[in-house]
């Protein structure tokens, strides 16, 4: 029984059963479109990205898209799925990947995107400053509908789960068929109901004891989730048992900017200076992780128009003049006219001390 | 490495304890992963005392002072037991049988879940914004010695455990270093997980102790928050284990469990303005048996039935009024951004919102995958074994489980006031629900009904 419900799982989910075809895209101004500078030279096309851009790629049926790239910034990249060029990103389930300055080599998944189907324009979201090269591009595409929502329940099923803000609140959603709305917890829940009644009346027709079964079936019921979700939790894991804070810092934060950014300012800020973070509008979360791991220095969230500031938990609070230094994290204003800049990852992102 | 003998310090403070209180196992590693947790109480308890009630500031010398005493104490105490009494070393816990497969199979997972929870959580920065405003920001207040109004509303709201407990390994490193805080979360887990696993094995219950470790690591958002320093697990833990000792009391009626599900419920006070409800629920229910248990040897009279139902009337009262003035207590230590507004007063729309509420929580238990099927199995555990749960002693534990499954109810559908189904701390306050049903779905499952008197 155990092993006939495995092999159901394996032959409806299996990640490898694609029949999508594989081609490899000449690199063409045509193909993207975006709200970013852009310019193709030697059969690579390069972006300028300023803190965040979409690349639409202008091919249909994509099921998937890899590309080798050179990086010349620390991005978070990630892909969407767009309807008339309009997305509809749910940053909650984004998924993400970081990179750093250097060449590399991404897959795009786009089955994994909830509101994937062939007739979505395939998105590449980039989030960070600087230059970001594509040199090479190869697409999966698929022709037949049915197969594609197919490959999308199965590729929904695996989704790896991403690590978010708001993952300690929930995990990533996981249907057993997305298209159906049927849940991986109801169906495998009524599964586990049904192999309890099979196992009741076999307990009656043969007269045997039932409940010395029932924890053997429960725990082989449990076990099933847990592994299925320890595999897509596995590619989130940062294996390192043992890396320095400032590299913890540097390397494991969402955004890879802001992480190299608070490393570098945990290095150049002295024990009795006064720091603050300028943020753009909105930004919520980068304020409060800086000034957090900043501590126990003094931090402040800096705003153009107040002259008194304020800090994590309100209880740190400083005139404007107090401030030695300020860490820019995407800030629209300028700097104030006595502060230099004394450490620049890009042109968004830099620190910048009193005179 | 300075962590490290942290740790050591905290787990000599309390094995003082448990060696003068005579709670101690015959399992090494059952007493360390004990007297973990008790040194951390002990120390956290102590240290809020100095700080809150003498005024006195934190500091190396405080803590420093705090542990040595007990230590010393057992110094002397032991030096006089060495000569009263011979030393006879810890009996080993009985050889097992060799393992099944499957349960080598449980065993393999356990420890991959274990490996990929202390590799991230060591290794990841916090990224929960409400572990930067509380959770992780109040032990870095205390370090400096802030005791504005702002500053209390933060540590009633985190607890004194997760408040104070950091400082001490911050002194000894000499600078506060944040990814102590990921450590100690950790430390916690590893202890917790031990404790489940040898307890109800010294209790000669080998079974019980994996399907307990398994169980508890099966849920997938206990596996995402072991790797955070967020400290509703910590609670989660500490509770936890309060029930599992209350559980096997009640199957051996052997002092030490009774006196360890206590001494965490206890604990459970420490952590989080949430611990006092939680603890005050396991206490009530050791006394409620108890005095059920005096009732039935004897004194069947209707002064001990009121003897039993007052302190059960009293505690009813008390969870009313705690729910409906959870917001006037936070208000009253200046919880700013309290989250406990008033639920809307037209009743159509406090009805729909109440029903919304409900379907959230249908969702977290059945739906989210948060919990994975834990709770359509303990549906059908219950159902299947329902003569076996209310004609024996495992009524007492469904009581609890009931218990808090009726406060995380009224937490959530009635009290709270967000209404937004999927962002919901909801599934923080529901995993409280699932690690004791896990605990007692394997209490279940391993009860030998010999005992039962």
């Amino acid at each position: 029984m155990r092993y006939l419900f495995l092999l159901i799982i394996i032959q409806w989910h299996c990640p490898y059963s694609s029949f999508a075809t594989t081609i490899n895209v000449p690199i063409t101004k045509k193909i993207f479109y975006t709200n970013t500078q852009n310019k193709v030279k030697n059969r690579q096309i390069e972006f300028e990205i300023d803190k965040r851009a979409k690349i639409y790629v202008d091919l249909k049926h994509i099921s998937e898209i890899n590309i080798d790239y050179i990086s010349g910034g620390f991005f978070r990249v990630s892909h969407l799925t767009a309807y008339r060029n309009k997305i509809k990103p749910d940053a909650h389930l984004l998924m993400g990947k970081s990179i750093e300055k250097g060449k590399g080599r991404l897959t795009f998944n786009y089955r994994q995107n909830f509101n994937w189907s062939i007739a979505g324009t395939p998105v590449i979201y980039i989030e960070g400053t600087g230059n970001f090269s594509i040199i090479n591009m190869s697409v999966e595409t698929i022709a037949d509908e049915g197969q594609a929502i197919k490959e999308s329940n199965s590729a929904l099923f695996w989704r790896p789960e991403i690590i978010r803000l708001s993952t300690i609140n929930f995990l990533t959603p996981i249907y057993w068929d997305y298209n159906k709305k049927i849940h991986w917890t109801s169906s495998l829940g009524m599964l586990y109901f049904a192999s309890l009644l099979i196992l009741y009346l076999y307990s009656k027709i043969y007269n045997v004891d039932i409940k010395r079964y029932v924890p053997y079936i429960s725990i082989l019921f449990l076990f099933i989730f847990s592994s299925q979700f320890i595999i897509r939790f596995i590619p989130a894991v940062n294996w390192k048992l043992y890396v320095p804070s400032n590299e913890k810092i540097r390397r494991y934060y969402l955004r890879p900017e802001f992480g190299q950014l608070t490393a570098s300012a945990r290095e150049i800020t002295g024990e009795a200076e006064t720091i603050a973070i300028a943020v753009e509008n909105g930004d919520w979360f980068s304020p409060e992780a800086f000034c957090f791991n900043m501590l126990p220095i003094k931090c402040l969230f800096y705003q153009k128009d107040k002259d008194t500031l304020s800090g994590l938990g309100e209880n740190v609070v400083a005139k404007r003049s107090d401030i030695d230094l300020i860490a820019y994290y995407n800030f629209d204003g300028g700097i104030p006219e006595n502060f230099k800049k004394i450490f620049s990852l890009n042109k968004n992102v830099f620190i910048a001390r009193k005179k | 490495m300075i962590f490290i003998i942290g740790v050591l310090v905290v787990i000599i403070t309390g094995y003082t304890f448990l060696f003068l209180f005579n709670v101690k196992s015959s399992s090494l590693p059952l007493n360390f992963a004990l007297a973990w947790f008790v040194g951390a109480g002990y120390f956290s308890f102590v240290n809020s005392i100095f700080y809150f009630g003498l005024g006195i500031n934190t500091g190396i010398i405080t803590s420093i002072t705090i542990v040595a005493i007990p230590i010393m104490i057992f110094g002397i105490v032991w030096a006089k037991y060495k000569t009263d009494n011979k030393y006879v070393p810890p009996v080993a816990s009985k050889k097992t049988n060799r393992f099944k497969i499957y349960e080598r199979i449980l065993i393999g997972i356990i420890i991959l879940t274990l490996i990929i929870i202390v590799c991230h959580g060591a290794s990841t920065p916090s990224n929960g914004d409400d572990s930067f405003r509380i959770r992780a920001y109040t032990p870095f207040l205390v370090y400096d010695n802030i005791t504005d109004e702002n500053a209390k509303s933060l540590i009633f709201q985190n607890g004194v455990w997760p408040t104070f407990l950091p400082l001490l390994f911050w002194h000894l490193n000499g600078q506060p270093e944040q990814f102590y805080l990921n450590y100690l979360n950790l430390t916690t887990l590893i202890a917790f997980i031990t404790i489940l696993y040898f307890a109800p094995l010294v209790s000669g219950n080998e079974k019980q102790g994996l399907y307990n470790a398994f169980a508890i690591l099966s849920i997938p958002l206990f596996i995402y928050h072991g790797t955070s320093t967020y400290m509703d697990i910590v609670l989660i833990m500490v509770f936890a284990l309060g029930y599992l000792f209350f559980s096997m009391y009640l199957k051996s009626n052997e002092m030490i469990d009774i006196k360890l599900a206590i001494l965490f419920f206890i604990l459970t006070f420490l952590i989080k303005d949430k611990g006092g409800i939680a603890g005050i629920t396991g206490i009530f229910m050791i006394i409620a048996y108890w005095l059920y248990g005096k009732y039935k040897r004897s004194e069947k009279s209707w002064k001990t039935i009121a003897t039993f139902a007052v302190p059960l009337a009293l505690f009813l009262v008390f969870l009313v009024l705690y729910s409906l003035n959870i917001d006037t207590l936070a208000q009253k230590v200046n919880v700013s951004k309290s989250i406990f507004l008033k639920n809307p007063k037209v009743p159509s729309e406090f009805i729909a919102a109440l029903q919304y509420k409900a379907y959230g929580l249908f969702h977290s238990l059945f739906l989210s995958g948060n919990f994975g099927i834990l709770f359509y199995v303990f549906m059908a555990n219950v159902f299947l074994y329902a003569r076996r749960i209310f004609l024996t002693k495992l009524i007492w534990e469904f009581i609890l489980t009931s218990i808090i499954f009726i406060q995380i109810f009224m937490y959530m559908v009635v009290i709270y006031v967000r209404v937004d189904m999927h962002q919901a701390i909801v599934h923080r306050v529901v995993m409280m629900l699932a690690v004791i049903c896990s605990l007692f779905l394997v209490s279940l499952w391993t009860y030998k009904p010999v005992e039962d008197g």
